[in-house]
């Protein structure tokens, strides 16, 4: 594992707590950071990461804090406060 | 590559506890907390009182490294109320690196020898100084030279450290 995926992984967890103290822009600037190593390393982000990650306002989705989850048929809606809605699919 | 003190300077530093030793505004100089955002040219620490913003040129910084995941239990986080109250949790983690922190405190009369010597020494020596103390085998302090640091975030991976052609 590089520094760079270190570095992601160490982000991902920070930007969670951050946002379970309710420091949401101290989360934005995790995830951005974490997805400018992503982009300068071409690693990618890990799954979990991009799901709860909110492409517009940046801030990692907690659910029952910032983010609302949500099965419908065949995908899950993950919602962002900012209204934002991240989608993936589920086998069911 | 696991965060060693060999990689710490290209690492991430965000949430990681750390001890100004030394810095141009003598102010600054004894703000203990963790690295709560980093820019280009300076670190915010969390001193559990307010973050207090620490440029990286002219200081001397102390990185305390856990020898497990330095503290990420999850649901802890550096704010102040909730490290108080994760104290009584997580009690043998949190009382051991409090033990350490007394430690440090101890060890600061003889680091400033120390950081003097790396920073006199700095054109050879790589500003590092691994010190590990004797009864906390698993707290390792990495005495960093801020200037080392200056870099964008992102491209510190890249950027900082020991360069393979030599």
């Amino acid at each position: 594992m590089s520094i760079a995926e270190e570095r992601i992984d160490r982000l991902h967890t920070l930007a969670k707590q951050a946002v379970a103290a309710r420091e949401f822009d101290r989360s934005r600037e995790y995830v951005r950071l974490a997805r400018r190593i992503a982009e300068r390393n071409r690693c990618g982000l890990p799954r979990e990461f991009k799901r709860f990650s909110c492409p517009r306002c940046d801030v990692y989705l907690r659910p029952g804090v910032n983010a609302r989850v949500r099965t419908q048929d065949g995908h899950v809606v993950v919602t962002c406060d900012c209204g934002e809605l991240k989608r993936y699919p589920y086998q069911s | 590559m696991a965060l060693t003190p060999e990689t710490l300077t290209r690492h991430e530093l965000n949430g990681l506890s750390v001890r100004v030793v030394d810095a141009g505004n003598p102010d600054l100089v004894g703000i203990a907390g963790r690295v709560v955002i980093e820019t280009m040219q300076t670190l915010h620490i969390d001193d559990g009182d307010r973050v207090r913003q620490v440029p990286k040129r002219g200081a001397t910084l102390e990185f305390a490294l856990t020898a497990g995941e330095p503290e990420f239990t999850d649901g802890g986080y550096p704010s102040p109320s909730m490290n108080r109250s994760r104290t009584d949790e997580a009690a043998g983690r949190r009382k051991a690196s409090g033990s350490t922190f007394k430690r440090e405190s101890e060890t600061a009369g003889v680091l400033p020898g120390q950081s003097g010597s790396t920073r006199k020494g700095s054109p050879d020596g790589d500003g590092r100084t691994p010190s590990r103390t004797g009864d906390c085998e698993d707290v390792v302090y990495v005495t960093v030279d801020g200037a080392q640091l200056l870099s964008r975030p992102a491209h510190r991976t890249e950027n900082a450290g020991d360069s393979k052609w030599r």
